[in-house]
């Protein structure tokens, strides 16, 4: 089992590879999977089915990771009827903590949720496991009205809708995402915290898939603040693929050499980090530091040198080390 | 269940008889007759196993009861084997149970036989209670006489598992043949048959968790009912997890005073709250259990909460007040005297668009 951050970290950088709207609510529930009691009965609403199977990988992955097996128990026809149901339950929750039901449109009518209802202490007492049930919003709402009493001992109720899905949340506006008075990349500490600055990478990844067509005067910012955030979740991979890909890019579009030379300058940092010292003295010395000294900007300058110096140390060049001027 | 038998064995003044339904019956197919053979097995088999001796005048009312079905009934063979023994006197307690057992075991498969016993019982009942009273009574001294001061008690799990129309044959059509039986028992029932109005005053005592009263009807704030929220939560999550108490007391208020919703609102926080509960977290959490109530309210359903909150007292007892009482969509307040909508559903959209 892995220590309590590193599961927050998995938590919370599984949360984000999700479509948004998925964001908060499965936050909620692998934190109920992971500190609730031995017995739970959860609902999920999951109607479609390659969302549904995305957002079990994530969540079996991060169980893993908090030291829980997860087993699936797919409502078939082999299964006739809510005695079979339990019966397997029951034999599922001895092996695994974590049940996770698969439910089948139209499998649990109302006669089958009041019997369901008959058998929740049973179930209470010999399916010891936390139970959750993939349901659609019909069978959820069905079980709601037939199954009253197990409806009042429900741990929770989760929804995963696709993004089109008339529940889903519409992507923020630009006004609400107007950037927070977040420091600069020089200067200040980002005092949000881990699970905040995760829900702003949701945000803002929202709102740019859906607008696709905004101009990028309008996107740069966005896509400034999520490379930045990314980078500082610990999100390397992704950070790495950002900046590549879609920021400088988008700065080239724009002709802005400095911020060019700053996303160029954040990708070496990523590359020394990783041991690829080659390509990141190459990226400081010829694509970064010239455009430092061209626009004057003497404060990064320094920096990138120091960058370059540091790695010339590193391998024992220190007398290739340029002198201050 | 388990522990109130525990608590009223250890508190002396009972001699508990825990009855699980549910493990010897068929729960979808059930009535008193075979819940009160049920009963008699289980009685038997404590008496037995704690070693009482009861003598023939405790049995024999029983035992003659089996002997007339012995006569007027074909059976299987099994049947007629034990009704034999025990209708000649024999087999005392052991065989008694070993009777009862295979009745039970009867009614649980779903024997054809299960239609003929039942008219059976109920043709003889009266004779079937009087044999019963009889070996309840004599139960019921000896207990008294072995450890001071002990009344026999039932304790009857998993009649409120039943199926809807058993419900209503077993404590409404039939609640005279329970009565019929002279002795304290504690049936488990569901909660509607308290709202339903058709069980008024055929059985005795019926007792309800009580809600907490935050305002007088009159919307004047009931101060005792917040204080003991609050401590009931305060109890349950430290202090210092809240930003301010406004947290707090607005958990609460959308709790309607019903102490299960304020913990569901509490874990709501828990699954939300990256450091502190604070005020949007508090309203995060209220709007998701607002969504579990929008899963099951039908546009008729907010009109009604609607009219009811205009005019708190008549609310009417009709099925849909009692479903919506039953699923907390309605809470009532002073021993039913009158009610008011839960906090979270008046946060719906659909409340709000309805007319009332």
């Amino acid at each position: 089992m892995s220590s309590a951050f590193a599961i927050e970290q998995a938590r919370l950088a599984e949360a984000r590879q999700l479509p948004g709207p998925c964001h908060d609510d499965f936050l909620r529930l692998s934190r109920s999977l992971i500190h609730g009691p031995p017995f739970q009965w959860l609902l999920v609403e999951a109607p479609d089915e390659g969302l549904r199977r995305q957002v079990l990988e994530a969540l079996d992955r991060v169980l893993q990771r908090a030291g829980l097996r997860s087993d699936r128990l797919p409502l078939s026809d082999k299964i006739l009827d809510v005695p079979m149901l339990e019966a397997r339950l029951v034999n599922n929750a001895r092996q695994a903590p974590v049940v996770h039901v698969i439910g089948r449109p139209g499998w649990f009518d109302a006669a089958r949720w009041e019997a369901f209802n008959t058998r929740r202490e049973r179930l209470a007492a010999d399916a010891r496991s936390r139970l959750v049930f993939w349901l659609d919003g019909e069978a959820i709402a069905l079980a709601s009205r037939s199954a009253p009493d197990l409806w009042a001992w429900r741990s929770g109720v989760y929804a995963f809708l696709p993004a089109a899905a008339p529940g889903a949340q519409p992507a923020p506006s630009v006004e609400m995402l107007l950037p927070t008075p977040a420091p600069s990349a020089h200067q200040g500490v980002d005092t949000r915290s881990m699970a905040e600055r995760s829900r702003r990478v949701v945000e803002i990844r929202a709102w740019l898939a859906s607008h696709p067509q905004a101009p990028d005067e309008l996107r740069s910012t966005l896509v400034d603040e999520l490379g930045r955030l990314l980078f500082n979740l610990g999100d390397l991979d992704e950070a790495l693929a950002h900046w590549l890909e879609v920021e400088l890019p988008l700065h080239r579009r724009l002709g802005d050499a400095r911020r060019q030379a700053i996303t160029m300058g954040r990708i070496a940092d990523i590359l020394q980090a990783r041991g690829q010292r080659d390509e990141a003295l190459r990226i400081y010395q010829e694509e970064a530091l010239p455009v430092y000294e061209r626009l004057g900007d003497v404060c990064a300058k320094a920096i990138t040198m120091g960058r370059i110096a540091g790695i010339l140390e590193a391998r024992g060049q220190q007398h290739q080390v340029p002198p201050p001027t | 269940m388990r522990r109130y038998a525990l608590q009223l064995n250890a508190s002396r003044r009972f001699y508990v008889v825990e009855v699980d339904v549910l493990a010897k019956l068929d729960r979808n197919n059930l009535q008193y007759t075979e819940v009160l053979m049920a009963m008699a097995e289980t009685l038997l088999e404590r008496l037995h196993g704690d070693g009482f001796v009861l003598g023939a005048e405790a049995l024999e009312p029983l035992q003659r009861w089996f002997g007339n079905v012995v006569e007027t009934q074909t059976t299987t063979k099994e049947l007629s084997a034990e009704l034999k023994t025990v209708a000649e006197g024999g087999g005392g307690i052991p065989g008694l149970i070993k009777l009862l057992a295979t009745f039970t075991a009867a009614f649980k498969t779903g024997s054809s036989q299960k239609s003929e016993w039942r008219r059976e019982i109920r043709n003889d009942f009266t004779s079937l209670a009087l044999a019963f009273n009889t070996l309840i009574r004599l139960a019921d001294h000896l207990a008294r006489e072995a450890r001071a001061e002990r009344r026999l008690l039932f304790l009857i799990d998993g009649t409120d598992k039943m199926r809807g129309e058993d419900t209503q044959q077993f404590f409404v059509q039939d609640a005279e043949q329970l009565l019929a039986i002279k002795t304290l028992v504690i049936y488990t029932a569901p909660l509607h048959l308290k709202y339903d109005g058709r069980l008024g005053g055929k059985l005795d005592a019926d007792i309800v968790l009580p809600m907490m009263k935050l305002y007088e009807r009159d919307g004047g704030r009931f101060e005792a009912g917040w204080r003991t929220m609050r401590c009931l939560l305060l109890l349950r999550a430290d202090r210092c997890l809240f930003a301010s108490d406004a947290e707090v007391d607005r958990l609460v208020e959308f709790s309607g005073g019903h102490p299960r919703e304020l913990l569901r609102l509490l874990k709501l926080c828990c699954e939300l709250a990256e450091d502190r509960i604070d005020a949007s977290v508090v309203q995060t959490a209220i709007e998701k259990l607002a969504a579990d109530y929008r899963y099951f309210l039908k546009p008729a359903d907010y009109a009604l909460l609607k009219t009811i909150d205009s005019n708190p007292v008549d609310g009417g007892n009709d099925e849909q007040a009692q479903e919506l009482l039953h699923r907390l969509a309605l809470l009532q307040y002073n021993d039913g005297t009158w009610r008011r909508s839960h906090p979270v559903v008046r946060t719906l959209e659909g409340y709000g668009a309805a007319g009332g």
